[in-house]
């Protein structure tokens, strides 16, 4: 209850945690590391607990999407193969030249050397740890307790984030119902993937997740007493986009002197988050705050990043 | 401290080609007043009360027009966040609606936003868990509790907010005896003594005329009256169909029970627990059900009533014990639309057939015995709860299940649905089906019974009939 939820790391520790492990894969170009990434994440994946229990549908979850994620950018490397002339081929495949009626024909299938292997999996491993990465923190940070500690800033957007940090979560749960009702209803053969399960699981996530954001409005999420004008917030808001954008533009063509204008953007972010706050009465029944133990996690991501960095 | 609502003239339409939800509304809710909505299913109860907290028309969209004033402010401006500081609400669904993982924070939640101080939510949170006896479950996760301890626990966490007007959607649907007379007395009290304006919306409005004040009657049409709370004003107002009624037809057919009575399922010495839980759910019970009853496990929220029909119907592995099984089980949940998953009823149907291997339009004639002609051109979604119910137990049956597993049957069945629902079951049992209900509605269980076992707190405490 109060005292173990206290003893938790921060949902926010996670979510750090989960993008540095996307970060390092981004930057990452060692197959093993990405292999390492992804079962890393697994294995964070698979100590979540739910009611007292490991969560093994959340694991399954995301473990299958991991496979098909790489088994598809593998099938996608053969079938839209662009073979090497120099490379050895180590299965050979007919080219099929297709012509579509415009434009040139185009080739797929042809040779397949180790090369292009190696290449296909190292992306596809790639693609499976930043999604794992997310993975990690959507499963070990709780949404809930993540959306409480949401900056009041977003509160002008609450409904939104609750929905869209509810989704996956919700999809694993939904998941699990569905299935239970399987079990009480015998499906005939026609009754497939898709009829199912598939169509009645986004149907219940979708619904839940709206109706989840539903009810945090009713109970008054987002609710900020008059006070600070909210215009004004907007006003601060969009001129540190605009700094932010503008100046990332100048940045990356001039280079260095230009970073003031990006300076003044983030500057003018933390303003507005200062001034929308301002304008909180949220009060904590159980505080949610940094502690030791999420320094840990920080550090973590910290070396991480820095391993991968020096590895590429 | 205290807030009136009041509807001008308010029409709402969900923007489909259909007519209206809501015609003309002219309400008037006053502060420490409790007023009834009433109404046969869909004929809009949950939408009026969504249009006072902004949830109809912000998150289902529609065509809203008249003024809904709060006091003297018209609210078409607010958002349900910015309205939420008045208004406190329990939706017809708590599981849906729940934001924490365990109960004190769902209490404290409402509270958290609207700024309450950490030692005034302490104290909020000890009066409603006093109140609505969930001080023994206050760390527990939400999703393992019971629907009737959900149902309290979403109630306390409006009572705890503190609004100056509540509304309340079926709010004892999944109540026991007990813990619905105390939520009324609390409701009675905050409108007599704080001057709270309490909204309710019921099918189950029998206990309700004892304490409201006013009610208004839904029509169906999308029309609406409002009087003051008599049996006689209701009498007038209300399809006859819908007034409380006795059902003494199905005792005569429960003493003419003959036939066979060989036992199709023996369960002994059954214990289950759930992984991680340090109570066992069932704990060592014993009974058996016998080819021609109706029998009725009765006991309170959280007895354990879903876990032994789980046990049963195989979905939960017993710790110790056994079941023997004579014949196929089939199991209707209490979310019973659940097991529902195609666009329209004629597939769900066919789909059943399929399954069952039987001839064409099999289950679509038990389903039209139970419950009549029903267009099979809709989606299961828009049929009303007591057709959805009937659905899925007429797909059961088609597969030949001789064993009917019921779990909270009544649960957002009006009166009229409810008293066909015990004549369905009745003549499944005189056609030879076993049928077993766990149920907290002892009016329900009285009206069908041919037997009754209590569980509490997992054991079998007791074991009636048959009935005389």
């Amino acid at each position: 209850m109060t005292l173990s939820s206290a003893k938790q790391f921060h949902p926010g520790a996670w979510w750090l945690f989960g993008l540095a492990i996307a970060l390092s894969a981004t930057i990452g170009q060692n197959m093993l590391l990405l292999f390492a990434l992804c079962i890393l994440s697994l294995v964070l994946i698979s100590s979540a607990k739910k009611n007292l229990q490991p969560s093994i549908a959340s694991l399954k979850f995301y473990a299958l999407l991991a496979l098909g994620v790489i088994a598809t950018r593998l099938i996608f490397r053969i079938v839209f193969n662009s073979p090497d002339a120099l490379d050895v081929a180590v299965i050979s495949l007919p080219t099929v030249s297709l012509n579509l009626g415009f434009g040139s024909p185009v080739s797929i299938f042809g040779p397949i050397s180790e090369n292009t292997f190696q290449a296909a999996l190292t992306d596809g491993l790639r693609l499976a740890a930043i999604i794992l990465g997310i993975g990690v923190a959507a499963t070990l940070a709780n949404p809930r307790q993540l959306l409480k500690s949401t900056p009041a800033i977003l509160y002008e957007v609450a409904t939104a984030v609750s929905m869209a940090v509810n989704l996956v979560p919700q999809l694993v749960t939904s998941f699990q119902r569905v299935k239970q009702a399987r079990k009480l209803r015998a499906r005939s053969k026609k009754s497939g993937l898709l009829l199912g399960t598939l169509i009645p699981v986004l149907e219940h996530a979708i619904e839940n997740s709206i109706l989840l954001s539903a009810s945090m409005s009713s109970r008054g999420f987002g609710y900020t007493p008059k006070g600070i004008p909210s215009l004004l917030v907007g006003f601060v808001n969009l001129a540190a986009l605009g700094f932010i954008a503008i100046g990332s533009f100048f940045f990356l063509m001039n280079g260095i002197s230009q970073i003031y204008l990006v300076v003044i953007g983030f500057s003018l972010a933390l303003v507005s988050l200062f001034l929308a706050s301002s304008r909180s009465i949220r009060t904590r029944l159980v505080k949610n705050s940094f502690s030791f133990k999420d320094l840990i996690l920080l550090s973590s991501s910290i070396s991480l990043l820095t391993l991968s960095l020096v590895m590429v | 401290m205290k807030m009136a609502a009041k509807f001008k003239n308010v029409n709402f339409d969900f923007g489909t080609a259909e007519s209206n939800v809501l015609k003309r509304l002219n309400l008037e809710f006053l502060p420490g007043k409790l007023t009834l909505i009433c109404g046969p299913t869909g004929s809009g109860k949950s939408t009026l009360l969504q249009l006072i907290n902004r949830l109809v028309p912000t998150f289902s969209a529609g065509r809203l027009s008249g003024t809904i004033l709060l006091d003297e402010k018209e609210i078409t401006k607010f958002s349900p966040a910015q309205v939420s500081q008045y208004i406190g609400y329990v939706n017809q669904r708590p599981e849906t609606f729940f934001v924490s993982e365990t109960v004190i924070e769902e209490l404290a939640f409402g509270m958290e936003q609207l700024g309450v101080s950490v030692e005034e939510m302490h104290e909020r949170i000890n009066r409603v868990a006093g109140l609505l006896d969930l001080g023994s479950i206050l760390s527990e996760s939400l999703s393992v509790l019971s629907a009737g301890q959900q149902q309290k626990v979403a109630i306390g966490a409006a009572l705890a907010a503190g609004q100056k007007i509540l509304l309340l959607d079926e709010p004892t649907s999944a109540l026991d005896d007990e813990a619905c007379d105390a939520l009324l007395k609390t409701l009675r009290r905050l409108a007599d003594v704080e001057g709270v304006t309490v909204i309710i919306a019921e099918h189950k409005f029998e206990r309700l005329l004892a304490i409201a004040d006013s009610l208004v009657v839904l029509k169906g049409d999308g029309s609406a009256v409002m009087a003051e709370c008599s049996r006689e004003a209701l009498g007038v107002l209300l399809p006859t169909w819908l007034l409380p009624q006795e059902l003494n037809s199905s005792n005569s057919d429960r003493s003419t029970a003959s036939g066979k009575d060989e036992i199709v399922c023996k369960v002994q010495n059954l214990s289950v627990r759930y992984p991680g839980a340090k109570d066992l759910a069932i704990d060592k019970v014993s009974f058996e059900v016998r080819a021609n009853e109706i029998l009725v496990i009765e006991g309170l929220n959280g007895s354990g009533k879903t876990s032994l029909l789980m046990a049963i119907a195989e979905q939960l592995t017993p710790a110790t014990g056994t079941i023997e099984l004579k014949t196929d089980v089939a199991m209707v949940p209490q979310r019973a639309a659940d097991l529902l998953f195609l666009s329209t009823v004629a597939k769900e149907l066919a789909e059943s057939d399929a399954v069952a291997n039987a001839a064409a339009n099999t289950t679509s004639s038990i389903f039209e015995r139970l419950v009549g002609r029903v267009d099979p051109a809709i989606h299961p979604r828009d049929l009303s709860s007591g057709q959805q119910l009937a659905l899925v137990l007429a797909i059961q049956i088609a597969q030949g299940a001789k064993t009917i597993l019921l779990d909270e049957p009544t649960t957002g069945l009006d009166v009229d649905a409810r008293a066909s629902l015990a004549k369905q079951l009745i003549h499944l049992r005189n056609q030879g089906t076993a049928v077993v209900v766990a149920t907290h509605d002892k009016d329900f269980a009285s009206q069908i019974a041919h037997r009754t076992i209590r569980l509490q707190s997992g054991e079998l405490v007791q074991s009636m009939g048959p009935a005389s």
